[in-house]
């Protein structure tokens, strides 16, 4: 039996090793890609977005572990338009959010192996993901189609909005009559 | 006991986050006419999706069972939740806040085992408390806590009880009898628990416990026990609910602490054999009439945790009007209030007139009225000595009427006790 950790362990548990390494890492190598300004001021960028995010991690007590995402997006759509359109920047936009959801996982008080069963989770945005850039690369780019993708995304976006925002049939309380 | 949620599967705050930083990249990628923020995006849609294709079909009922522990003011709880095949307990999250009576010592630690998960928590409590915890809540929650569902939770309602220790030494005490015979010896009747006595047939209502299986057999038809109760009297604990001057926040933290002792007095004087009743004056009088034993017990506690300050303060004269009807006067009855108005010691005047010879325990308000009151340690002690004055006065105008022990120190009834050993009537003539 696995006990949860002591207090003494939470800021560790705040920061969360592994998924800080692994967006760390994903980030910088984005940062590398930078062609607007060059790769330090790119690398310099993820730093501070990293930075930034553990700083709200440790800092921020509840909410710290989803409040950190904040400047992770900022450095991302900087660094995703200041990336040229190549497969290796796609891929490691998709890899980045990926990161940054196992990141997410690790929060202080979390059961065993969380990061073990968040990878079940983030199969299927990983498949998802793949897809949509085995696509792009048999699709030749063009703005139109851009425009097209982000419409069909926020579509989907509404729609699963619109049927989660009910309650879902599964759970719903069996009748008392017949 | 169930705590039942209808609720179902739902996205969590985090969810929203993630479909906000993907609605943020897609505008980004629009407006710079730029593919890479999308894929990004498209990772953050999906995520929530994930968290609900791994929810579980089936989700519950699951089981708790819990105790608590520890001494004074310690409050220790620990329990641990059965989790059915269908779930696995690493996915389960314990809710169980600190009362806010109590304060927490630590965290609740919580520990995962196959098909079950433990918790534990370590509270205290400041002052005597009498509390019902609620049974906690369970919810399954996924790996990146973005997706959770309310888990149905059977099990019981724990009761919190800690009062000072000295209520265990209330059974010497001196009690007004209600029965018309002088002198020393001990009044006996027959009831529910004490030695045996004999055997009678049964009536409606009597409980399965006291059933005799040995006569009943013999006889055919279902006899119970019957038990000489002997009692050293009578007591009836009276609580004052009105809200007062103070404020509601002091009034609910007095009337905490006066639950917490009656119900401890009460246990303490039902271990003699005492009958007792009880009174609770909100804006109305509600009582339970005098009994003894086990069943007495829990009549009280019910009563006790159900009771809370009245909204309304209504007249003194209320108090003790229907009060002759459940409880026979002439016993000894014992007031807890704050004495904090001049209305309150009105109650004891009604209750002295209506035949109930009474002993006040006053909790004193004076340490909750000077939680942050001015640093400046000469204003402190200035406003410190004024209400220390103005307390002293309105205890003096109750003595007039009734004993009263004045209550400060609430982890011991020392003095009251004290008070007690002696009797009423040798502290009179004293």
């Amino acid at each position: 039996m696995k006990s949860s950790p002591a207090p003494g362990s939470i800021l560790r548990q705040r920061s969360g090793r592994w998924g800080l390494a692994a967006t760390a890492t994903v980030t910088l190598a984005f940062g590398l890609l930078d062609r607007t300004e060059g790769p330090f001021v790119g690398m310099a960028v993820g730093v501070g977005a990293i930075v930034a995010a553990l700083l709200i991690r440790i800092l921020v007590a509840r909410m710290g572990t989803v409040l950190f995402l904040a400047p992770l997006l900022a450095a991302w759509a900087y660094l995703g338009l200041a990336a040229p359109v190549t497969v290796l920047a796609e891929l490691l936009s998709v890899l980045a959010a990926l990161a940054a959801l196992a990141w997410m996982a690790e929060r202080p008080h979390a059961p065993p192996a969380i990061l073990r069963r968040a990878g079940d989770v983030l199969v299927l945005p990983a498949v998802g993901a793949m897809i949509a850039l085995v696509s792009g690369l048999l699709i030749p780019p063009g703005e139109l189609r851009i425009g097209v993708a982000a419409l069909l995304l926020v579509i989907a976006l509404g729609l699963v909005v619109l049927t989660l925002g009910r309650s879902h049939p599964a759970s719903e309380p069996p009748s008392s009559t017949l | 006991m169930s705590a039942p949620s209808n609720d179902g599967l739902r996205l969590t705050i985090r969810s929203w986050v993630c479909y906000s930083g993907a609605v943020a990249l897609i505008i980004t990628a629009v407006a710079a006419r730029d593919p890479i923020p999308l894929f990004g995006a498209l990772v953050l849609l999906f995520a929530p999706i994930g968290s609900l294709v791994t929810a579980p079909a089936a989700a519950g009922p699951v089981q708790v069972f819990w105790a608590e522990s520890g001494s004074a003011g310690i409050v220790n709880i620990a329990g641990s939740i059965e989790v059915p095949n269908t779930l696995d307990s690493r996915d389960l999250e314990v809710v169980l806040p600190c009362p806010a009576e109590l304060v927490e010592r630590s965290p609740l630690a919580i520990s995962f085992g196959p098909g079950s998960v433990r918790f534990r928590a370590e509270w205290e409590a400041r002052s005597p408390a009498l509390l019902n915890l609620p049974v906690p809540r369970v919810l399954w929650r996924d790996a990146l806590g973005l997706a959770e569902r309310p888990i149905d939770v059977e099990g019981t309602e724990l009761v919190i009880e800690r009062y000072a220790p000295e209520v265990d030494r209330l059974g010497g005490m001196r009690l007004q009898r209600t029965i018309a015979m002088p002198g020393e010896t001990r009044s006996k009747a027959i009831g529910e628990a004490g030695e045996f006595y004999g055997v009678r047939p049964a009536r409606p209502g009597d409980p399965w416990r006291r059933t005799n299986w040995h006569a009943s057999a013999r006889s055919g038809s279902r006899y119970v026990n019957e038990f000489s109760l002997e009692r050293t009297g009578d007591v009836l604990l009276y609580l004052d609910a009105r809200p007062s001057s103070l404020g509601p926040k002091i009034d609910h933290e007095l009337f905490g602490i006066s639950r917490a002792t009656a119900i401890g007095m009460a246990r303490g004087f039902l271990r003699e054999n005492v009958r007792v009743g009880l009174a609770v004056f909100g804006e109305f009088v509600r009582t339970v009439p005098l009994g003894a034993g086990r069943s007495q017990r829990a009549r009280l506690r019910e009563a006790l945790l159900a009771a809370h300050v009245s909204p309304i303060a209504p007249p003194a004269e209320r108090g003790t009007i229907g009060l002759r009807r459940a409880i026979t006067p002439g016993i000894t009855t014992i007031l807890i209030s704050p004495l904090a108005d001049e209305a309150a010691a009105l109650l004891i005047v009604h209750l002295r007139r209506r035949g109930y010879p009474t002993i006040v325990l006053s909790p004193s308000p004076i340490a909750a009225q000077l939680v942050g009151f001015p640093s400046r340690p000469e204003d402190r002690g200035l406003v410190e000595r004024i209400v220390r004055v103005y307390r002293r006065q309105q205890i003096a105008r109750a003595w007039r009427e009734a004993p009263v022990v004045d209550w400060t120190e609430f982890w011991s009834l020392a003095r009251f006790t004290g008070f007690l050993e002696h009797g009423m009537d040798a502290r009179r003539h004293a």
